[in-house]
């Protein structure tokens, strides 16, 4: 099986957003999991700046992954409706509530017209991402592909999982999102490392337990990760980065009562 | 909805959609929707359920619809439970309303008395429908939820596909379900999407879309599994194309940029040009930017003198996640019949779009077996898939 090249690996919190020059516009309606999935498709295409290439390519695939993604948003439409006795609701609200919203603002800003790929699970979206990236750059629908992981945070569901636990083991309200740059081989000229393999094995398990994720592991990374719900995306954003830069070549595996996720690495 | 039984007593001519009955949702707005009649959870779905769900009545909505139209599905395939545990299954499943969270009550039992309900969460974590699926199945291999707004259904095909080209899985499970609910209701009215009455698509006075709400599930095999004589085999998953059109949040590229090409890639993945498609079941939504789009690039690819060109949302309603993967299956029953009934709903075309439309009493001879199935979607996504039907479906089943 052909290795997909991995370009650049970036992630981004809260703290870090910096939006693409030219975009306050057309990002002036965005909630705050579109402008952190936005910042962090800027940084990752700055990183890959040198990509020889890069410009030319007018027909990129976006995938997206996300768990709760836009529920805050979605549940500010439901409240909008409701307060406005039942009538419409706020248009803005409903249309930014749509999953694939994230994957729309991606391609207007970048004007990339290929195929693209929003897909939503709680266990680890980001390589469901990945693997659809990999997949349809094999598949020959796209020469390259953004992968964006993203979370939006939400204190609903954060006080939600201490009312589970009993006690805080998972941090909900937190925002992140994640974005890395794919390829054909040889279809960019840049420093790459290769991803050989992207596996997923989902498992059934209690629901409770893709918001708790007290079984879950992978391999640690500086500074404590247990409480977030993207310390997956971390921990590989990390291996991605070693695997890019130090030329290792490494298998990331995650597992949980809820599956198993594994990317191989060519350094 | 039972897809057979619609088009055995050509339902497709008619119309049915109705008020929101209360028992779905109340609300103060008059805009007709297409609600399923009868227990959403079928008598077959229930024994698949039953094996492994302690509580199937504990199942949303949508859950329901989905594990009905998975059973009907895995029975029409012939393949048994023992058998499927034997092979690597992917499950790739479209939605909306099955991702979102529903349970208003207890948001508002947080927000305004403080008080945390871990129940609606729960089922919302718990609702993912492609584990249900490896769930009730015993079954193994990747699940994705395919969650691309209205292409949904469309995309599902398209990535079970590939999964099956790259020997990803021996077998796959594609399809879309969404049920009735109250915010895109909601939402589609605060855009003033909604027809106030039932759609008419492609109609001199449409008026916007109508909800409804369906599941559809079909089973795909690598073509050299199934010979022509095998009673199962119903079509031919040719091709499958994807595009942006790179433009509005909401509304479609006006020329249908994005959706030529998603048509013509699909057509180039197949291995076929436009003057080999003898049908083309359009999106169809019945709002004015949707139907002018599609006609717009309905004229760029075919030319001319296209195909029949209908759409079947007339008569199901937009079933949104789940309308590309209801559309695939009207669209094999209509090649495999030989015929098409004309848009329901559209009594005299619009003319000022650009491509000619088969209206309400049309009803055509098809020139063919291939036909083309395509889908447009919030954030200016596109989606066709080309297929082949190998006869009639109720044929294979006598």
């Amino acid at each position: 099986m052909n290795n997909i090249a991995l370009i650049s690996a970036v992630t981004i919190d809260s703290g870090n957003i910096a939006l693409p020059p030219g975009s306050a516009r057309e990002l002036r309606r965005a909630d705050n999991l579109t402008r952190m999935a936005v910042a962090a498709v800027s940084r990752c295409l700055g990183q890959a700046g040198g990509a020889a290439g890069l410009a030319e390519l007018d027909r990129l695939a976006i995938c997206v992954g996300h768990g709760a993604g836009a529920i805050e948003t979605n549940l500010a439409f439901v409240e909008s409706f409701f307060a406005h006795k039942d009538m419409c609701g706020s248009p803005t609200l409903f249309s930014h509530s749509v999953h694939n919203t994230v994957a729309g603002y991606i391609s207007r800003i970048y004007g990339i017209e290929g195929p693209s790929m929003t897909l939503t699970d709680f266990a680890w979206p980001f390589v469901s991402a990945l693997e659809q990236a990999v997949c349809l750059i094999r598949a020959g629908m796209a020469p390259a592909a953004l992968v964006v992981g993203c979370e939006g945070g939400s204190r609903f569901l954060q006080e939600i999982a201490v009312e589970m636990a009993g006690r805080q083991v998972v941090d909900m309200s937190r925002a992140m999102a994640a974005a890395w740059l794919v390829a054909a081989p040889g279809t960019l000229s840049v420093q790459s490392a290769g991803i050989t393999a992207v596996n997923m094995t989902p498992l059934a398990c209690r629901p409770e337990e893709l918001l708790l994720r007290l079984s879950e592991k992978y391999p640690e990374i500086d500074g404590d990760t247990s409480v977030l719900p993207w310390g997956y995306a971390l921990s590989l954003n990390r291996a991605a980065n070693e695997a890019l830069h130090l030329e290792k070549d490494i298998h990331w595996c995650a597992s949980a009562d809820f599956g198993c996720a594994c990317v191989d690495f060519q350094g | 909805m039972n897809l057979l039984e619609h088009a055995s007593c050509e339902a497709l001519a008619r119309q049915n959609a109705s008020a929101v009955p209360p028992s779905l949702f109340e609300t103060a707005l008059a805009h007709p929707v297409f609600a399923v009649n009868g227990p959403s959870l079928s008598r077959h779905a229930r024994e698949l359920a039953g094996h492994v769900l302690a509580d199937p009545d504990r199942l949303g909505r949508t859950q329901c619809l989905f594990l009905s139209a998975l059973a009907e599905a895995v029975k029409d395939s012939g393949l048994s439970r023992k058998k499927l545990a034997t092979m690597r299954v992917g499950v790739a499943i479209g939605t909306t309303v099955g991702a979102t969270f529903t349970d208003h009550e207890g948001y508002f039992s947080w927000k305004n008395r403080g008080v945390p309900n871990p129940g609606g969460v729960a089922d919302f974590l718990g609702g993912n429908l492609a584990r249900l699926a490896h769930a009730v199945l015993g079954t193994r291999g990747p699940a994705s939820v395919v969650v691309n707004a209205c292409s949904s259904g469309t995309d599902t095909l398209g990535l079970a596909l590939n999964w099956l080209r790259q020997g990803v899985c021996d077998l796959c499970i594609a399809g879309g379900a969404d049920a009735l609910s109250i915010i895109p209701y909601h939402g589609f009215a605060s855009l003033q999407l909604l027809d106030q009455k039932p759609c008419r698509p492609f109609d001199a006075e449409r008026g916007g879309l109508t909800l409804g709400e369906g599941a559809a599930c079909v089973v795909l095999e690598p073509a050299m599994r199934r010979d022509a004589s095998d009673k199962h085999l119903t079509g031919r998953l040719l091709g499958y194309g994807a595009a942006s059109d790179a433009w509005h949040p909401t509304a479609p590229h006006p020329r249908g940029r994005g959706l030529v090409a998603a048509v013509k890639n699909a057509l180039d993945d197949a291995g076929l040009t436009p003057d080999d498609i003898s049908l083309v079941n359009a999106h169809g939504t019945g709002t004015q930017a949707n139907d002018k789009a599609e006609c717009a690039a309905i004229r760029e690819v075919f030319g001319n003198s296209p195909p029949p060109v209908v759409s079947t949302k007339g008569a199901t309603g937009h079933t949104l996640g789940a309308a590309g993967a209801v559309e695939v299956i009207l669209t094999l029953l209509a090649l495999g019949s030989g015929e098409v009934h004309g848009t329901t709903g559209c009594g005299r075309q619009d003319p000022s779009l650009e491509a000619p439309v088969l209206t309400s009493s049309d009803r055509v001879a098809l020139r063919g077996a291939v036909g083309i199935s395509q889908s447009l979607a919030f954030g200016g996504g596109n989606s066709a898939l080309v297929l082949e039907a190998v006869r009639g479906m109720e044929a294979a089943r006598e």
